[in-house]
């Protein structure tokens, strides 16, 4: 487990330096989605099996199609030779920063932290990480999950005409 | 997590597999590096306009759907896995959910989204 969990380390790390450094858009998108099955790897490692799953359907399968077809129909052969300033770079650098120390604080004062209540991690590994979702999905959170259809329902009918009205 | 170890091993094979194709392809193969092999070739015709075309909207059209929909055959996961346990209820339930996401299919279905003219 700990092998697993070094491994996939090295890739995440490698994959999310390569999609910030790789020149072409397209061979960054395609690390992008390395980086996100290594995702995957780790919730399964974590015991979320449908985390997992969600990761691989929904980022490194239907997001990244999006990603991909946006950078394909865009025409980035013009956009090539654009040079980074360091008006950029400097803000990246902040945002690195403050990210960098919000782990930091998490891992020094909160890492040690278990989720409390009745699920605990020893429940939720015995019943089942997906059979826990559903089981709150299904029951106390029924009103919330019935309204993420007619959410997805604006979803399909925006999409079709935002598209449509193109040609 | 047990379970998940034939998933393991079956991307330590498919990793094994593409390295190993590739790799020898590399050793073994022939190597010839000319300036004449990396021109596009066009059938001997001097090759007119960008290699870079722009693809048609309605590539992307399908892939938000594929998106909306693939969310949609997520919630069935938890949904299909406590099933039992939920009875009638979570059928009703599930069934309300699909209807709505059905709705939606129709209209554009009937507008004539799905068509690929």
């Amino acid at each position: 487990m700990e092998i697993l969990f070094y491994i996939f380390s090295i890739l995440i790390i490698y994959s999310s330096i390569m999609v910030v450094a790789s020149k072409s858009p397209l061979t960054s998108a395609l690390y992008l989605i390395l980086s996100f099955f290594v995702l995957a790897g780790f919730y399964v490692i974590l015991d979320m099996q449908f985390i997992a799953a969600m990761q691989i359907l929904v980022y490194a399968g239907a997001i990244m199609v999006l990603v991909v077809l946006v950078i394909m129909l865009l025409n980035l052969e013009k956009y090539k030779n654009i040079k980074t300033d360091m008006h950029q770079k400097f803000i990246s650098g902040l945002i690195f920063m403050v990210l960098f120390v919000e782990i930091a604080l998490f891992i020094l004062t909160g890492a040690g932290r278990k989720p409390t209540g009745i699920f605990t991690s020893e429940v939720i590994k015995r019943v089942g990480n997906t059979q826990v979702i559903g089981e709150f999905l299904f029951t106390k959170y029924i009103f919330p999950f019935e309204i993420s259809s007619i959410l997805l329902l604006v979803a399909i009918i925006g999409a079709y005409l935002f598209a449509k009205k193109r040609f | 997590m047990n379970s998940f170890l034939p998933v393991l091993i079956m991307l330590i094979f498919s990793i094994l597999f593409a390295v190993l194709t590739i790799g020898l392809s590399n050793i073994i193969g022939k190597k010839s590096y000319e300036p004449g092999k990396l021109k596009p070739f066009e059938c001997g015709v001097e090759p007119t306009g960008e290699p870079h075309i722009r693809f048609d909207i309605k590539f992307y059209l399908v892939a938000i759907f594929f998106l909306l929909f693939d969310i949609e055959a997520l919630f069935l996961f938890p949904w299909a896995v406590i099933y039992r346990w939920l009875g009638l209820f979570g059928f009703i339930e599930m069934f309300t959910f699909i209807v709505v996401l059905v709705v939606g299919l129709l209209y554009i279905w009937k507008k004539g989204g799905l068509i690929w003219e």
